[in-house]
């Protein structure tokens, strides 16, 4: 009897504790709207669609991005939005995708600041050009401004292993960029228009975001990459500065006034963490290497950088 | 046979009786009650505790975890500590163990009083005393997990710790050696400036 009224007691004590905590937990819910700054990450390769995603995780691929972008918009609280690019670039179609999506943003009066990190070339640049502020560090590597389209020969090594190839096409140039014959004249003409219309609305995108002259934009958009305080000397970034510098002038910006709350987006969710990859710097570079040889096979209009340009060896 | 009040209460009072007769007893469904009983409630209060610090993205994976380890350690442990205690010249059956171990659990309740009582505690030293309870209650258990193993094979204390300690002391060479050979193969990566 006595061991049961000590078990009674305790399952008590338990069950009251149970219960405080419950409404402790009801009742700390914060009801305050603060002004926040967001913080939006574009990392690795910059490619449409929902990237890699499996029940447990979802990373990469544009559309997180332009959620994110679509949350900040519609959260009242969130004043400014700093973009954290550290990306080589990647497909035009997606860097123009989310490009549009920051303009939709600044357009509902919320402002939007770069912060550069160890690289934000090409398509991350069209990225960071959309917004009001750019800041880099001064060995960031930007720039690289220009499209190009990679097309392999493969015919060579076709004949060499044995394979020939045949196509029943609709029209002559079905097979566009096909690897195994070489590209026609007026083939090399086709691709050549298109690259100079995207590379067109790069400038343009690029002239009107950091109001420059086209013509100016032209001089420094001829492929090559720049340290950020080349770029800052050339009117491509606006303040040399790390993250934090970024967050402050954002808030600046915003007219926020004390220390700003920070609300991180696409933060590493715990399932990430546990069974997702991390975007480290040499993870990076595998990107750039693996995403050049997917274009080589695959052939879709991409502004890219050179790998060997900007590595320290 | 001993009422569940009973047998929770020599488990927590009085530990060698309680696993002595559990050894006997091989009352799995007592067991299995304790056990849920010891996992659930700590859960609840996690759920609550973490609902109140705004950890929302964190309440399933800890949750998840929480189940699946302690499951997994009740099962796999009784599984691995029969061997080894056989292995030991111990005499028990993997039954009685694993039937003491879901008890072995049991302090894990006093977590959630302790949290109660925590919130009343001046915010700085809050964290400080959490860890100190989470511990005692720990060591609690680790302690009930070594009395179970004592009293189903009957023996001595310094085997029965032997027999506790050497599943992590084999993982821990194995992490060591993981690690040496992961370690090794990164000194090749390219450097960064």
């Amino acid at each position: 009897m006595y061991k049961k009224s000590v078990i009674i007691l305790i399952s008590l004590l338990i069950l009251s504790s149970l219960v405080g905590l419950a409404f402790q937990s009801g009742g700390s819910k914060r009801p305050r709207l603060s002004e926040k700054i967001a913080i939006i990450y574009v990392e690795g390769v910059i490619v449409g669609g929902r990237g890699q995603s499996n029940v447990l995780v979802e990373q990469g691929g544009t559309d997180q991005i332009i959620k994110q972008l679509h949350e900040a918009r519609d959260d009242e609280s969130v004043k400014a939005v700093v973009l954290r690019i550290n990306s080589p670039g990647g497909s035009a179609a997606a860097s123009q995708e989310v490009g549009e999506e920051i303009k939709k943003l600044r357009g509902k009066g919320k402002v939007v600041v770069s912060s550069m990190g160890d690289v934000a070339a090409s398509g991350g640049y069209w990225l960071a050009a959309c917004t009001d502020k750019i800041y880099a560090n001064p060995t960031t590597m930007t720039g690289s401004i220009g499209v190009y389209v990679p097309y392999a020969n493969w015919e060579e090594l076709y004949k060499k292993v044995g394979i020939y190839q045949e196509k029943i096409k609709s029209g002559p140039h079905k097979d566009i960029l096909s690897p195994e014959r070489p590209m026609t004249d007026e083939e090399r003409a086709i691709i050549q228009v298109m690259v100079d219309d995207i590379y067109n609305q790069f400038v343009a995108v690029v002239s009107e975001g950091r109001k420059m002259d086209e013509t100016a934009v032209r001089k420094l958009a001829d492929g090559r990459i720049y340290t950020g305080n080349q770029a800052k000397q050339l009117g491509l970034i606006d303040e040399l500065g790390n993250m934090y510098d970024a967050i402050d002038g954002a808030a600046k910006l915003a007219g926020m006034s004390g220390k700003p709350e920070i609300k991180e987006y696409g933060k590493q969710s715990p399932w990430n963490m546990l069974f997702g990859g991390s975007e480290q710097a040499s993870s990076l570079l595998e990107k750039v290497i693996l995403n050049q040889a997917k274009n080589a096979l695959n052939s879709s209009h991409v502004m890219d950088m050179e790998t060997d340009q900007w590595q320290v060896k | 046979m001993d009422s569940l009040f009973e047998t929770l209460y020599d488990i927590l009072f009085q530990p060698i009786i309680g696993m002595r007769n559990m050894a006997k007893g091989k009352n799995v469904g007592q067991a299995l009650v304790a056990f849920s009983l010891s996992i659930l409630i700590p859960i609840l209060a996690l759920y609550f505790g973490l609902k109140a610090t705004g950890m929302s993205t964190m309440i399933q994976v800890m949750i998840v975890l929480k189940i699946f380890g302690s499951v997994v350690l009740w099962v796999m442990g009784a599984a691995i500590w029969h061997l080894i205690a056989e292995f030991f010249g111990g005499q028990g059956s993997a039954r009685g163990l694993f039937t003491a171990l879901g008890f072995a659990h049991v302090p894990r309740i006093f977590i959630v009083p302790l949290w109660a009582l925590i919130t009343f505690f001046p915010e700085n030293s809050k964290t400080l005393l959490m860890t100190i309870g989470v511990l005692v209650v720990m060591l609690w258990s680790l302690f009930l997990d070594v009395v179970a193993i004592k009293e189903v094979y009957q023996l001595s204390t310094p085997q029965a710790v032997l027999v506790f300690i050497t599943p992590l002391l084999v993982m821990g060479i194995l992490c060591v050696i993981c690690f040496t050979l992961i370690g090794s193969s990164l000194t090749h990566m390219p450097m960064w400036l």
